[in-house]
């Protein structure tokens, strides 16, 4: 809600405070109740409605789009934080795990158990995997390079 | 059996589920105030019966139209398809329809610039006009208002 519009309803709930203790003050007064109020009294009350109903909806919460389409496309536009699929989308790769020799895994469980540092695993894995990619890059440009001449 | 448009345009155009209810709960709070405020107002101006229910469809209509307009200013003339579903459950506007070569092939009306470029949904200003608990939670707010202030002042 904007300072704007809490002034507007604040100022139209005066006016309907006000056209409401007139409005007793009216009907204490001439202790009957037949008796039809004032104009400025009614006019004041629909003018009050008015400006408090114009002040709520301009401080209405804002709607989302509802369209997965739209609703993307904003949270993309404000820098992607709000994506409720980061987590999946920035992750490690998989572990190449052919690459895995018998004596590594058991190596690596050793450590683990005998550190309790579970990242260096993780990280050892990631090493392996990252040279075995590179290697595999180096031997198709090595494919592509014959075949271009 | 072929698939109905409103299935196609769900499964083209998917509704965020979330969004949804948020639109819909902003909409609802809006009204429960708003009627209770016209009960509050109906009170002072010691309306009975019938006139007092006229006023509150009265109000109602001011108030819905409000939000419209709002609407409409906010999202560069998109207008209510692009917040609500609808009243047929998120069928859009325009045409998507499968052939029988089984592709289905879309067309949104004058999505382009013109209209903000949301995807719109059919009958989507019935939600804004009649939704939101106009004739229920809003109601009995709005009676509460009434008989609350017209029992205080006399």
């Amino acid at each position: 809600m904007s300072f704007l519009s809490k002034l507007v309803t604040l100022f139209g709930l005066i006016l309907l405070t006000h056209a409401g203790y007139s409005a007793h003050e009216h009907t204490i007064l001439f202790n009957n109740t037949r008796l039809a109020l004032p104009h400025d009294i009614i006019v004041e009350t629909l003018v009050a409605v008015v400006i408090v109903s114009i002040g709520l909806v301009l401080g209405a919460e804002k709607l989302k789009p509802i369209s997965w389409r739209d609703w993307a496309g904003q949270i993309e536009r404000d820098g992607g934080a709000r994506n409720p699929y980061l987590g999946l989308e920035e992750r490690y790769g998989f572990w190449d795990i052919r690459n895995w020799t018998y004596r590594e895994p058991v190596l690596a469980v050793a450590l683990w158990l005998c550190s309790g540092v579970s990242c260096i695993c993780v990280e050892h894995a990631l090493t392996i995997s990252q040279a075995k990619r590179q290697e595999f890059a180096d031997w198709m440009r090595g494919q592509d390079l014959p075949a271009k001449q | 059996m072929a698939p109905t448009k409103q299935e196609l345009s769900l499964l083209i155009n998917p509704l965020v589920p979330e969004a949804v209810q948020h639109n819909n709960r902003v909409l609802s709070s809006l009204h429960s105030l708003t009627a209770f405020l016209l009960g509050l107002s109906a009170g002072i101006l010691a309306l009975q019966s019938a006139t007092g229910f006229a006023f509150y469809f009265l109000g109602t209509v001011l108030v819905s139209g409000l939000f419209h307009l709002a609407l409409i200013q906010r999202s560069s003339g998109a207008g209510a398809g692009a917040f609500f579903p609808g009243s047929n459950a998120g069928e859009i506007e325009g045409s998507v329809a499968m052939g029988k070569d089984g592709v289905v092939r879309m067309d949104l009306v004058d999505s382009s610039k013109k209209r903000g470029g949301f995807v719109l949904r059919k009958g989507a200003w019935r939600d804004v006009w009649f939704g939101g608990g106009v004739l229920s939670e809003a109601l009995s707010g709005f009676v509460l208002g009434w008989t609350g202030v017209g029992g205080v002042l006399r």
